[in-house]
């Protein structure tokens, strides 16, 4: 049977709270290396 | 199985048959037939398909299952955590005058006194460590660089105690700039200083007109000789804070840094984010250009179209994945130059939001702050939860004067998402 499923993306293997600071409102995170 | 109560479905750009499944809880995407949406449900998958899907956080057992996992999600990543983390605002003064400062009137010539600075030691010192092998600071202001020798005396304390644990020492600045030069960052490098957070509001008579010198001349020029000359003994984080009037001008901006030889190779990430005005006692007076809500829609589009352009010159920005607020974190503490402790930086200036401070120690803040107030029907069973989490208290209490209760996010994410989503897939993040 031909392969129906393309992955686009792999899941994020380590998700973590906040490392840092986020600007206040936005869901997307500065962070820090 | 059945497709996951955190599974968006966006159209396919390449073809009317296919779509893209996008878990907000890993972070992962497919393209697959619309044929397979009613294979799922009606338990048609092959076994391949199914664990391919499963793994991928797709599909689901049941809801119970995954109410119960978002239940206990922030708990599962505060037991993984390795480090113990601290925000410290050194001073609330500044070499620049803002115009959109959201410290606002709280600044002035206040700085972190050596009471306070040795209180902050001992309550480092008190934290507990068992399973920890790392202590992160954040230096922050006011303008952290005006307090040098402070950053100096802390950091050679905390990493004599980190050093005699066994563990890390490694700070960060989120600085204007303005003093980053090649001898400050060589100084405090030995210390730990690992990276640096530096604003540029735009191209030159933007970020000029925004950021200016407390005298009035421009800062761009003064803050882009240091990054041209620092930028290969630190990592550089650059963001940017913009209007609804400006926006359209930020991609100028990074044409100038690749035309100073601040391309990717040398800047470590970049980030634009809408100024959000401060509505409380603190703001200043003489600006409301930026939003009052995530909501309306020109952020979302703004959001979107500084990312694309920030991708397409290949430098790095933070992936669309869950990423629960600071607050949540239980061994991160943000104290202010008095000794206050806080869990945002946006709170401090306001007694009722401390948590307690560095004489007397941390008292229980999860009710008075809310951080509880997403475990409902609504938000447990929102597609968009694991990036949202509440929201924002900060944005909370300036708009309704209170933590309780949630930030809904969703007609943002409504709006935001799917053009994330695809560049994510776009540029392979």
């Amino acid at each position: 049977m031909e392969k129906r499923i393309v992955v686009l993306k792999k899941a994020v293997e380590k998700v973590e709270i906040i490392d840092g600071l986020c600007c206040f409102g936005s869901f997307i995170p500065y962070l820090w290396g | 199985m059945k497709l996951s109560r955190y599974t968006k479905v966006y159209p396919s750009p390449t073809s009317a048959d296919s779509v893209i499944l996008f878990s907000t809880k890993r972070a992962s995407a497919v393209l697959i037939p619309k044929d397979i949406l009613a294979d799922i449900e009606a338990g048609r998958l092959t076994a391949d398909e199914q664990a391919e899907l499963a793994g991928l956080g797709l599909i689901a057992q049941g809801d119970g299952e995954e109410r119960q996992e978002m239940l206990s999600y922030i708990q599962d990543l505060n037991a993984r955590d390795r480090s113990v983390k601290f925000i410290v605002v050194l001073n609330l003064d500044c070499n620049l005058a803002c115009r959109y400062c959201f410290e606002g009137t709280r600044k002035g010539k206040k700085y972190l006194s050596d009471e306070v600075a040795a209180r902050f030691i001992d309550f480092v010192r008190g934290r507990d460590y068992e399973e920890k092998d790392e202590i992160r600071i954040t230096f922050y202001g006011g303008e952290p660089l005006l307090s040098v020798d402070r950053i100096t005396g802390i950091s050679e304390q905390v990493r004599r105690f980190a050093d005699g644990r066994g563990i890390r020492y490694r700070f960060s600045l989120v600085t204007n700039g303005v003093l980053l030069t090649p001898q400050a960052v060589k100084r405090l490098r030995p210390l730990g200083l690992a990276s640096a957070k530096v604003t540029l509001d735009g191209p030159k008579d933007v970020h000029d007109s925004f950021r200016p010198f407390k005298g009035g001349a421009g800062s761009f020029d003064v803050i882009l000789r240091n990054l041209c000359e620092s930028a290969d003994m630190l990592r550089i984080q650059i963001g940017g804070n913009f209007t609804q009037g400006n926006y359209r001008n930020f991609p100028l901006l990074l044409d100038a840094l690749q035309e100073r030889g601040l391309g990717p190779d040398r800047i470590a990430a970049v980030k634009f984010d809408p100024v959000v005005n401060e509505s409380s006692e603190f703001a200043l007076p003489d600006f409301r250009d930026g939003c009052a809500s995530m909501d309306e829609p020109w952020v979302a589009e703004a959001a979107a179209l500084l990312r694309e352009e920030v991708l397409k010159r290949g430098y790095a920005t933070p992936k669309t994945m869950p990423s629960p607020c600071l607050m949540e974190r239980d061994h991160s503490f943000v104290m202010d130059q008095d000794g206050v402790l806080f869990k945002c930086p946006g709170l401090i200036g306001r007694p009722g939001c401390a948590i307690g401070d560095v004489r007397s120690g941390v008292r229980p803040y999860r009710e008075s702050h809310g951080l509880d107030d997403w475990k409902n029907d609504d938000c447990l069973t929102c597609a968009y939860l694991p990036l949202c989490f509440g929201g924002c208290k900060y944005l909370k209490l300036l708009r309704e004067n209170s933590m309780r209760g949630v930030q809904c996010q969703k007609s943002y994410f409504d709006r935001v998402l799917g053009p994330l989503v695809a560049q994510d897939i776009r540029y392979g993040l």
